[in-house]
C-alpha cells in the first residue's frame, strides 16, 4: 500500500471500530466431532466436553439484537466441533432465515453428501467452508481418521457445483503439506472450486503437542511467495480473458504481513474480532472468534447477560488495543498497522499468567 | 449504530466494495438479500403441495445460462407456498411436481424485482 492508501485504510479502520456494527456472529453449537484433528484449537472429541447448546438458548440470545440492527449481510456462522452432527441443523438454518439473517457452516465434510447438501440448500444456507488439509495421506494423518480425505473431496465436488453458494475451501498449511500446495491447487481447480483460503496453525489446543505442524520462518515466507505468485498469475490470466474462471487463492486475515500485505489477499489486514465479529460459545460465553483465548477475553455469558448489551458496552479490549503495546510489540514500527496482530494470537499459558503474543507473522517475515 | 447519514453511506460503500472481511476461521459472508415467494396452484386455484422449484442463473445480457447447474430451491408446502433467499440475479425457475401429473412451467425473473411469483400448473390429460 502507498502512503495515501494506508492513511485512508487507517481512517476506515478507526471509523469501523467506533461504529462497531455487529454483522458476523459465530455460534459454537457443539464440541462433538467425528474426526480427531491434530491441530484442533478447540480440543474437540467424539463425545464432546459439553452438551450441545439448545437452539432455543442461542435464539434467545440472538433475539436481543434488534431486528433493525441486523444489517445486511448479517451472517450467523455455525461452527463446532462438527456442526453437521446436529440433526436439527436445517431447522436451525430455516429459523435464522425467517429472522432475516444469513447463515453458514464450517465443516470437515465427512457427513456432507448429496442428501445433506439438498437439505441445507433447501434450508437456504448461503455460505459454506470445507477444510482440506492436504492430499490424501497428509489430510487423513492430520484429521486422524482414514477416509476423511475422500469424504472431504466428495463434499467439495458437490458444493463447488452450487453456483449460488458462497463456498470456499480452507487449508491449514504445515510442514507436511507445504511441498504439495501446487498439487492441492490443481486438484481444487479441477473440481471447480473458486475460492481457496490458506491459514497456518497457532500453537493452542491439541496443536501444542505437534511442533511439526508449525512452519519455520523460512517456510512461512515460502508460503507467502506461493500465494503471491498464484495471485499474480491468476490476475494475468484474467487480464487476458476476463471470463476465465480461476481459483482465487488468499491468505486468511490471521495476522499482519508487512511487505506481503495486498500481495496475498485482497484486503489489508484488519482484525475484526469484537468490532464486527462476536461469538456465542458452547458454554454460553460471549466472545469474538472462537479461537480467541476465551478465558481471558470472554465478555459475558448469554445465560446471565444480554448479548446485545454486552456487545454495546463491553468488548473494549478488542476496540482499544493500546494494551497490546507490550513485549515484542512495545517498540515495533509496524504497530500502527498491526495493532498487536490478530486477537487469537494472544494467549495465557495458564489462567492468571501474563497475556503474551504467541505468533507474530510480521516477525516471521522481516526476520 | 447504523445511521442514515452521508458518512454512513460512504462507510457502507467502502465496506462493500473495498474491505469485505471474513473471519480467519469462519466462512465467507452470506450475501443473499432478495427474498422470493412462490405460490403454486392448479387450474382450479387449489394450492399444490410438493411441487419442486428449480433455479438456473442466467446471463443478464442475453439470458443464456451462466452454467449447467439447476438448483432445487424448495418444495411447496400444503398451501402451495415456498420461499427462497438469494442475491439479485436473473433466474430461470422451473416448476415440476414429483409425480409428473402436471405440465412443468418455466419463468424467467430478476430476483431483486420480484416479491411473489404466482404459478398455475395444468394437469396432463
Amino acid at each position: 500500500m502507498n502512503l495515501a492508501e494506508r492513511a485512508l485504510f487507517r481512517l476506515f479502520r478507526a471509523n469501523e471500530t467506533r461504529v462497531h456494527e455487529l454483522n458476523y456472529l459465530f455460534w459454537e453449537c457443539t464440541t462433538r466431532c467425528n474426526l480427531h484433528c491434530r491441530h484442533c484449537g478447540s480440543d474437540c472429541t467424539m463425545s464432546g466436553g459439553e452438551k450441545d447448546m439448545p437452539f432455543e438458548d442461542f435464539l434467545r440470545a440472538f433475539d436481543t439484537i434488534p431486528a433493525d440492527k441486523r444489517s445486511h449481510p448479517f451472517t450467523v456462522v455455525i461452527t463446532g466441533g462438527e456442526p453437521l452432527l446436529r440433526p436439527d441443523l436445517p431447522e436451525i438454518g430455516k429459523e435464522l432465515r425467517r429472522r432475516g439473517v444469513g447463515w453458514s457452516i464450517v465443516s470437515n465434510g465427512w457427513l456432507y453428501d448429496e442428501e445433506m447438501h439438498r437439505r441445507l440448500m433447501a434450508a437456504q444456507m448461503g455460505a459454506l467452508t470445507i477444510s482440506l488439509d492436504g492430499l490424501e495421506e497428509d489430510h487423513d494423518w492430520m484429521r486422524g481418521r482414514p477416509g476423511s480425505y475422500a469424504r472431504a473431496i466428495n463434499a467439495i465436488a458437490i458444493a463447488a457445483k452450487q453456483h449460488r453458494l458462497n463456498f470456499d475451501v480452507v487449508t491449514c498449511v504445515n510442514q507436511r503439506n507445504l511441498p504439495h500446495l501446487q498439487e492441492i491447487h490443481d486438484k481444487l481447480a479441477a473440481l471447480g472450486v473458486r475460492q481457496w483460503r490458506i491459514f497456518t496453525i497457532i500453537p493452542i489446543g491439541r496443536a501444542l503437542d505437534h511442533p511439526e505442524l508449525h512452519l519455520t520462518d523460512a517456510q512461512f515466507v515460502q508460503l507467502m511467495d506461493f500465494i503471491a505468485q498464484k495471485r499474480k498469475t491468476n490476475q494475468e490470466l484474467k487480464t487476458q480473458d476476463s471470463k476465465l474462471k480461476t481459483l482465487n487463492v488468499t491468505f486468511s486475515c490471521e495476522g499482519y504481513l508487512g511487505p506481503y500485505e495486498r500481495k496475498v489477499r485482497q484486503t489489508p489486514y484488519f482484525c475484526h474480532a469484537g468490532i464486527n465479529i462476536a461469538s456465542v460459545l458452547i458454554d454460553g460465553t460471549i466472545c469474538a472468534c472462537p479461537n480467541i483465548d476465551r478465558q481471558h477475553f470472554g465478555q459475558g455469558n448469554i445465560y446471565t447477560d444480554n448479548l446485545w448489551e454486552v456487545w454495546n458496552t463491553r468488548f473494549q479490549s478488542f476496540r482499544h488495543r493500546d494494551w497490546a503495546r507490550q513485549g515484542q510489540c512495545k517498540h515495533c514500527k509496524a504497530f500502527k498497522d498491526c495493532l498487536g496482530n490478530g486477537m487469537h494470537n494472544w494467549h495465557q499459558a495458564m489462567p492468571g499468567d501474563t497475556l503474551s503474543l504467541i505468533n507474530c507473522h510480521y516477525h516471521k517475515i522481516v526476520h | 449504530m447504523t445511521k442514515r447519514s452521508p458518512m454512513n453511506w460512504i462507510r457502507k460503500a467502502l465496506t462493500a466494495a473495498m474491505f469485505v472481511f471474513q473471519a480467519c476461521y469462519g466462512t465467507m459472508n452470506d450475501y443473499y438479500d432478495a427474498k422470493v415467494t412462490f405460490h403454486v396452484v392448479d387450474t382450479d386455484g387449489d394450492p399444490l403441495e410438493g411441487v419442486g422449484i428449480y433455479a438456473q442463473e442466467l446471463n443478464p445480457g442475453d439470458s443464456s445460462a451462466l452454467n449447467d447447474y439447476q438448483d432445487l430451491v424448495e418444495y411447496t408446502d400444503s398451501n402451495g407456498l415456498a420461499s427462497w433467499w438469494t442475491y439479485g440475479s436473473l433466474q430461470r425457475f422451473t416448476f415440476a411436481d414429483k409425480d409428473s401429473l402436471y405440465a412443468p412451467v418455466e419463468t424467467i425473473v430478476r430476483t431483486d424485482e420480484a416479491d411473489t411469483i404466482n404459478v398455475v400448473l395444468e394437469r396432463i390429460k
